[in-house]
C-alpha cells in the first residue's frame, strides 16, 4: 500500500501521482491524432500529469519536456528547440541537417564536436524553427517526438514584451503552420499557469485576428475522481503516520473537504500532522480546513481568485464580483436571468449578451461551471472560501 | 541564588561558546543541547528531506521568521542531523549556499550552488571545471553549468540550503527566478530547505514563479515557558545546575517572565542574556554587558545606514518607544504627514525592520528586533545609565544583592555606581517592580483567555514575589479548580500567622482561611489536620456553623462519633433550618446505631430540604438496617423518583425488595437498575458485596442458592457488569454469616458460586480469589493465601483485615 509524506507544491514522483492513468491514456490516444492544449485551474496537477506522461510514454513516443518560462525571445525559443532536436537526433546518430546548414550559412560552426550558434538576426528565428522541425520529422522515424511545452503562455507574454506583440503573434502562427505542414509528424502538448485564451485575447486587442490554437485538442485536467482522492488521502495519512480511528471516514472527509483536488489534500494532511497532534479524525479535519481557509497567510492560495478578477476582466471586475457574490449566497445553481437580476441590483448593467460572454469566460477560468440548472461554483470549496472571505451570510 | 562553595561550573572563559549571529559555527551537539520550541518540526523536516533523498518526491521547505528567531539554528541543526544519517551518504548531496554572496543572475546562483557542492564534495564537483565557463556568455554558461550539476549528481538528490531566500529572489529578479524554477521543473533532482525573514512578493504573488512552490512554516517567538526552557538548557550546557534548578522555581520563572516583557520572545536576545544571568560578581556583569551592547551597535548602525533619511528617523524614534505606537503619533513627532509615514512604515515592514499590530482600526508599530533598540540606546546614552542594564539588574537581582554591591563599590567605579544606584532607587515600589508588573499583565491576559495552566504558573510567581494572603488564596483556588488538591492545601499552608496579622486581615477572612484548609485536608483524607483547622476556625468565630459542621465531619471520619454529634448539634443550634446539618446529624446517629433517633433526624432533615435524593436514600437505608422493609422500599422509591438514574439508590432499592421476600420482583428491578444506571458512586463496591448474601433470603437449600446465584450472575452478565459482582463476591467473604462457618457449609457455598459462575470467563479471577478466601476461612491458615499472586493476596488480606504480611 502506497505511503508517502504530504508535499503541497513540491515535486512528486510518479508513484505518488494518483488517479491520472485514464487521463494520460486518453491524452496519448489523442496525440496520435493531433496536438493538445492542456488546461486546468492552478494546482489541479497539470505538471504532475505532464511528468507522468513523460515518464510513462507508450512505445514509439519520445517526450521532451521544456519549461518555457525561462525563454523571453523568439530567437531563444528556436534555439532551445533546435538544441533539443539535435540532442534527440544525435542519440539516433543523426543531425538536424537542414537547420545546421542554414545556421552555417548564418555563421555557425562546429568547434570540437559542439555546434557553436551564430548570432542570429531578430527575424531569423522562424527559419531556424521551421528547418529544425523539418529535420525532426525527417529523422525521427520510426519514433515520434512530442514536445511538452509548459508555461507557453508565459513565454508568449515575455516575447510580446521583449520582441513585440507582432512577434508573439508570429510564434503562434508559425507553430500552427508547422502543425499543418507536418500534420502526421509533429506533436506538441502546451500548457501553462496563465490561460492561453487570456494571452490570445490580449493579442487580439492589438489587432491579431487568427485562431492559432483551434486545431489543438482541448484537454481539461479535472480534480481527481473521489475514489482516487480518497486513496491519495490514505497514502498521505499512512506516510505521515497520522492517528485515525476510522480510516474510511477520515479519507472520505479529507477528499470531500478538498473537492478532490490533490494540492488541498496534501495541505490538509500536512496541517493535521503539524497542528493537530497527528490526529486525523473528522473533527480535526473539519477544524483544520476551517483554520486554513481563514488563515491570513492564505496557505491554500485562494486569494488569487479574488485578486485576478481585475487582470482577467479589467472592464468587468465589479460585474464578476457581483456574479460570484450572488452565486456564493445562493443555495442552488443560478440561471442566467437570476444572475442578470443580481448584477443589475449591484451595478448599472443592462447588456445581457455581455453577461453571457462574461459567464463563458468565467467558465473557462474555472470560477463557474454550467449545469442543466444554471451556473454554480466550479469548486464548492472556492464557493465556501468566497463566502468567508467576503463575509457573506 | 546561593551558590555552592565548590562551584562545579567552568570559568566564564572556559564555557561553551554560543554564537549570537552565526549558530552554524556551533557543533551539532551544542545546537541540540539548547534547541527548544521546534522539536517536532525538526523531526518532521528531517523526515521530509530523507523522503526527498530516497524517493522521487522532492520537498521544498521554507521557514519564515524575523531576524534572531532561530532560523539559522534550525537550519544548522536539521542539516547536521541529515548529514549524520549514514544511509543517505550515497543518495544526498547538501549545498549550503554562502549567505554572504549575492546572485544577480541565474548563472551567479548556479555558481553558488556548484561552489557549495565543491566545498563539501571536492572530488565530485572539482573547482577547476568552472574555469572554462567564464569564457561563455552568461546564458550559455548557465546552461552548461546546469548540465554539469545535473550530470555530476547522477541519480542523487541535491538539498539546496538557502538562507535569506527573500534577498536571493531580490537579486535574481523575475527573470532569474523563472530560470531557476524552469531548471527545477525540468530536473526534479532538487529539494530546497530555505529561510526568509518575510514572505516577499516573489513567493506570495500569484504572478511570481515560486508562488505556491514551497511548504511554508512561520516561526513564532518564544513563549515564556519556551524562553525559560531555553535558558535552562543553556545553564545545563554550561554545567550550572544551580541556575538550571533556580530557573524551574517560581522565582526564576518570574524573572524570565520579566525579561520576556523587556525583550519579547526573540531567541537571540535570550541567548545573549543567558551570558549574564549567572554572573556572581559585579566585575562579570556591568562591564561585559556594556561591551556586548557596544559590539552589537555597529551592526545595527550599519543596518540603519541602508535606510532613507525618513525611514532612519522612524526607526530611531521607535528605538525610544517601549510600546507599539500608532502612525499618527510617529507622524506628529516627526512633523510629517500620516500618509508619508504609513508608506514608509509599509516599506520598513517589508524590509523586516518593524512589525505592526492592529488595535481596532488602528495599526500600531514597533521595532521587529528588540536588540536594535537596545544597541541603539547605547549610542544615544552619553554616560547615563543604560536602561537595559538598569532593568536587567532590577529584574534579575534582589534589592539586598544590589545594595550590597553598591556599598562595596570603590569610589572610582562610576559606571557601576550609576547603574546600581539607578536600579536600587527604582526598587521597593510595587508599581515600578518590572517583575511584578510583568506577572500582573500576564495574569490579566490569561484570565481573559481562560488559559488555566498559564494562569497557575503566573499566579505561583505572583504569590512567590508579592506573598500576600490573597495571592496564596487565589493560587489555592486555581489549584483546587484544576483538581490539584495537595498543591491547593500547600498554597494555603504558605499563609503564616504573621502574614495574616501584618495584613490586618479581617476575622471573616481568617476564619475562611482555616475552614478552607480544613475542607482541603478533609478531601485529602488528613482528618487530624482537618479537625485542627476547623477548631482554629472555631477559635476565630465560635458562632460559625460551617466551622462546627466541618469539625463534626472530621470527627466522624476519625470515628469519634459522640464528639461529632456534639459538634453537629452546635452547628444546628446556630443554623436550625440548614438541611445538610440535619442530615449529617442523622448519619452520625446511624453510625452510633441509634436507629430510631436517626430516623427522626432524617425526617427533620427531609422537612427542611428541597427534595434531597441522598437524604431519602439514607433514610431508606436506616429503615433497611432495622428491618423496616416496606418503609425502606418507600423511602428508596422516593429517592428514585427524584433521580431515576441514581445508581446507589436503585441498587439499595433492589436489596430492600429482595429482603422483603420479593425475589422475582427484585431480580427484575436489578436487571433494569444495572442497565439504566451507568454511573455509580464510590460506595457501589460495598453495595455489590451485599448481593451474594441475598440468596440466603428465606431459604437455606443449596439448590435454591444455586438457582438464585445463576439468576444474579445472569443479570450482571446481561448488563456487562460481571466485573462488579466479581469484586462484590470477593468483598463479601468477610460478611459470610457465622452459621455458615463450618467446613461443609463453606464448601457448599463455594460450589454454588463456582457452578453458577463456571460459564463466565470474566469471573474466573474473582472465583479463584473467592475459592482461596473460602479455604482460608475453612483452615484459618494464612499460608493458603499463597495460592494467589501478590496483588490478589493483598486484596484478600484487606478483606480479612490481615494488615501485616507475615515476615
Amino acid at each position: 500500500m502506497a505511503a508517502f509524506k504530504a508535499n503541497p507544491g513540491g515535486t512528486l514522483g510518479i508513484g505518488s501521482i494518483f488517479g491520472r492513468d485514464k487521463l494520460a491514456k486518453l491524452a496519448w490516444e489523442q496525440l496520435d491524432q493531433q496536438s493538445i492544449q492542456m488546461t486546468a485551474e492552478r494546482r489541479i496537477g497539470k505538471t504532475s500529469l505532464i511528468r507522468k506522461m513523460c515518464k510513462e510514454a507508450p512505445s514509439g513516443w519520445v517526450p521532451v519536456l521544456q519549461d518555457l518560462e525561462k525563454i523571453h525571445t523568439a530567437s531563444d525559443f528556436s534555439k532551445s528547440v533546435f538544441e533539443k532536436v539535435e540532442d534527440y537526433l544525435s542519440k539516433k546518430e543523426k543531425f538536424a541537417n537542414k537547420a545546421r546548414q542554414w545556421l552555417s550559412e548564418m555563421g555557425g560552426a562546429e568547434v570540437g564536436g559542439v555546434f557553436k550558434m551564430p548570432k542570429l538576426e531578430a527575424t531569423s528565428w522562424k527559419a531556424l524553427l521551421t528547418h529544425t522541425i523539418h529535420d525532426l520529422v525527417e529523422g525521427q522515424y520510426p519514433d515520434r517526438l512530442v514536445f511538452f511545452w509548459d508555461e507557453l503562455p508565459y513565454m508568449l507574454q515575455g516575447i510580446g514584451k521583449r520582441d513585440g506583440q507582432d512577434t508573439a503573434m508570429e510564434v503562434l502562427d508559425v507553430l500552427r503552420a508547422i502543425r499543418h505542414e507536418h500534420h502526421e509528424g509533429f506533436r506538441m502538448v502546451v500548457t501553462g499557469s496563465i490561460g492561453l485564451h487570456h494571452v490570445i485575447s490580449t493579442l487580439k486587442s492589438q489587432g491579431y485576428s487568427n485562431e492559432p490554437v483551434n486545431d489543438l485538442y482541448h484537454l481539461e485536467v479535472p480534480p481527481l475522481e473521489p475514489e482516487d482522492a480518497r486513496e491519495l488521502a490514505r497514502a498521505l495519512i499512512l506516510g505521515e503516520g497520522l492517528i485515525v480511528t476510522d480510516m474510511t471516514e477520515s479519507i472520505t472527509a479529507i477528499a470531500e473537504a478538498a473537492d478532490n483536488v490533490p494540492f488541498y489534500i496534501h495541505h490538509i494532511v500536512k496541517h493535521l500532522k503539524i497542528h493537530h497532534q497527528q490526529k486525523a479524525d473528522v473533527a480535526a479535519i473539519t477544524k483544520s480546513v476551517e483554520t486554513q481557509l481563514r488563515d491570513a497567510n492564505d496557505p491554500w492560495e485562494l486569494r488569487h481568485y479574488r485578486d485576478r478578477l481585475k487582470t482577467y476582466y479589467p472592464n468587468d471586475e465589479k460585474v464578476a464580483l457581483a456574479i460570484l457574490d450572488a452565486q456564493a449566497t445562493a443555495d442552488a445553481p443560478q440561471s442566467v436571468d437570476q444572475l442578470f437580476e443580481a448584477v443589475k441590483s449591484q451595478e448599472t448593467f443592462t447588456d445581457r449578451d455581455h453577461l453571457l460572454d462574461l459567464l463563458r469566460m468565467m467558465d473557462q477560468d474555472h470560477y463557474l461551471k454550467r449545469t442543466a440548472d444554471g451556473y454554480q461554483f466550479r469548486f464548492p470549496l472556492i464557493g465556501r472560501w468566497w463566502r468567508m472571505d467576503r463575509a457573506l451570510s | 541564588m546561593n551558590k555552592l562553595a565548590a562551584d562545579p561550573r567552568p570559568a566564564i572563559t572556559d564555557r561553551t561558546h554560543l554564537s549570537r549571529f552565526t549558530p552554524s559555527l556551533m557543533p551539532l551537539e551544542t545546537l541540540e543541547a539548547i534547541f527548544v520550541q521546534r522539536e517536532d518540526l525538526a523531526v518532521d523536516t528531517v523526515d521530509r528531506i530523507r523522503e526527498s533523498a530516497v524517493t522521487e518526491n522532492k520537498h521544498h521547505l521554507l521557514f519564515v521568521g524575523p531576524r534572531g528567531c532561530g532560523k539559522t539554528h534550525f537550519t544548522s541543526l536539521v542539516t547536521g542531523r541529515v548529514n549524520r544519517i549514514d544511509d543517505l551518504d550515497d543518495q544526498l548531496r547538501v549545498a549550503w549556499l554562502n549567505e554572504d554572496e549575492t546572485s544577480t543572475s541565474f548563472v551567479d546562483f548556479q555558481l553558488r550552488v556548484y561552489r557549495a557542492l565543491c566545498k563539501e564534495y571536492p572530488e565530485e564537483f572539482p573547482e577547476e571545471e568552472l574555469s572554462p565557463l567564464f569564457d561563455l556568455s552568461p546564458e550559455d554558461a548557465a546552461e552548461k553549468l546546469s548540465g554539469m550539476i545535473v550530470k555530476k549528481l547522477e541519480c542523487r538528490t541535491a538539498l539546496i540550503v538557502v538562507e535569506n531566500l527573500d534577498s536571493v529572489f531580490d537579486g535574481l529578479a523575475k527573470e532569474g527566478q523563472h530560470e531557476w524554477r524552469a531548471f527545477l521543473q525540468e530536473h526534479p533532482h532538487f529539494a530546497i530547505l530555505a529561510t526568509a525573514q518575510q514572505l516577499s512578493e516573489a513567493i506570495s504573488d500569484r504572478e511570481s514563479p515560486f508562488f505556491g512552490f514551497f511548504q511554508i512554516d512561520h516561526f513564532l517567538p518564544l513563549s515564556i515557558d519556551e524562553a525559560t526552557r531555553l535558558l535552562t538548557r543553556i545553564a545545563e550546557l554550561q554545567l550550572d545546575t544551580d541556575l538550571a534548578s533556580f530557573l524551574r522555581t517560581p522565582t526564576g520563572r518570574s524573572r524570565v517572565r520579566a525579561l520576556y516583557h523587556l525583550s519579547g520572545g526573540n531567541h537571540r536576545v535570550f541567548i545573549i542574556l543567558s551570558e549574564f544571568i549567572d554572573r556572581e560578581t559585579l566585575d562579570e556583569l556591568i562591564g561585559p554587558f556594556e561591551k556586548m551592547l557596544d559590539e552589537l551597535t555597529p551592526y545595527y548602525q550599519e543596518r540603519l545606514r541602508w535606510l532613507s533619511p525618513l525611514q532612519r528617523k522612524i526607526v530611531e524614534h521607535l528605538c525610544g518607544c517601549l510600546r507599539p505606537v500608532p502612525v499618527k503619533e510617529i507622524a506628529r513627532v516627526l512633523f510629517t504627514s500620516n500618509q508619508s509615514i504609513a508608506t514608509q512604515l509599509k516599506d520598513l515592514r517589508e524590509k523586516g525592520y518593524v512589525q505592526s499590530n492592529t488595535r481596532g482600526r488602528e495599526s500600531l508599530y514597533e521595532l521587529k528586533e528588540p536588540l536594535m533598540r537596545m544597541a541603539m540606546e547605547l549610542k544615544e546614552n552619553r554616560g547615563e545609565p543604560i536602561r537595559l542594564i538598569v532593568d536587567f539588574l532590577r529584574i534579575w537581582y534582589d534589592q539586598d544583592q544590589l545594595e550590597y554591591w553598591l556599598l562595596s563599590l570603590s569610589s572610582n567605579r562610576t559606571r557601576e555606581f550609576n547603574h546600581l544606584s539607578a536600579a536600587v532607587a527604582e526598587m521597593g515600589e510595587e508599581t515600578s517592580d518590572p517583575v511584578l508588573q510583568a506577572i500582573l499583565e500576564d495574569i490579566e491576559q490569561y484570565e481573559q483567555a481562560n488559559d488555566q495552566q498559564a494562569l497557575i504558573k503566573a499566579s505561583e510567581e505572583l504569590a512567590d514575589r508579592r506573598s500576600r494572603v490573597e495571592d496564596w488564596i487565589k493560587l489555592s483556588y486555581l489549584y483546587f479548580g484544576n483538581e490539584r488538591l495537595s498543591e491547593a492545601l500547600a498554597s494555603m499552608d504558605r499563609i503564616s500567622d504573621d502574614m495574616v496579622s501584618e495584613a490586618n486581615t479581617e476575622n471573616k477572612t481568617v476564619g475562611h482561611i482555616w475552614k478552607y484548609r480544613g475542607y482541603l485536608a478533609l478531601q485529602l483524607g488528613d482528618y487530624v489536620r482537618s479537625l485542627d483547622s476547623f477548631d482554629r476556625a472555631i477559635e476565630v468565630d465560635s458562632e460559625d456553623p460551617v466551622a462546627w459542621s466541618g469539625r463534626s465531619g472530621s470527627l466522624v471520619l476519625l470515628e469519634r462519633q459522640e464528639e461529632a454529634l456534639e459538634a453537629i448539634d452546635n452547628a444546628i443550634a446556630l443554623a436550625p433550618t440548614e438541611a445538610s446539618y440535619l442530615k449529617d446529624r442523622a448519619v452520625t446517629l446511624l453510625t452510633l446505631d441509634r436507629h430510631d433517633d436517626a430516623l427522626i433526624a432524617f425526617e427533620r432533615s427531609m422537612e427542611a430540604d428541597n427534595g434531597d435524593v441522598e437524604t431519602r436514600m439514607l433514610h431508606g437505608l436506616a429503615h433497611l438496617k432495622v428491618g423496616h422493609h416496606e418503609a425502606a422500599i418507600k423511602s428508596l422509591g422516593d429517592a428514585i423518583r427524584l433521580d431515576p438514574t441514581h445508581g446507589d439508590a436503585r441498587l439499595w432499592h433492589v436489596l430492600a425488595i429482595i429482603h422483603s421476600g420479593q425475589w422475582e420482583y427484585g431480580i427484575e428491578s436489578l436487571k433494569l437498575a444495572l442497565l439504566e444506571c451507568v454511573e455509580l458512586s464510590s460506595e457501589s463496591n460495598f453495595i455489590f458485596s451485599a448481593f451474594p448474601g441475598v440468596i440466603f433470603e428465606n431459604t437455606q437449600a443449596p439448590v435454591a442458592w444455586y438457582k438464585r446465584a445463576a439468576q444474579l450472575l445472569d443479570c450482571f452478565s446481561e448488563a456487562n457488569r460481571l466485573a462488579e459482582i466479581g469484586e462484590g463476591l470477593v468483598q463479601s467473604l468477610d460478611s459470610i454469616p457465622s452459621w455458615m462457618h463450618t467446613a461443609k457449609s463453606l464448601e457448599s457455598w463455594l460450589d454454588v458460586w463456582k457452578e453458577a459462575g463456571r460459564v463466565y470467563g470474566k469471573l474466573s479471577v474473582a472465583l479463584r480469589m473467592f475459592e482461596t478466601g473460602i479455604h482460608y476461612l475453612q483452615t484459618g491458615d494464612r499460608a493458603t493465601l499463597l495460592d494467589l499472586n501478590i496483588e490478589e493476596r493483598a486484596i484478600l488480606e484487606q478483606v480479612f483485615g490481615l494488615e501485616e504480611a507475615p515476615s
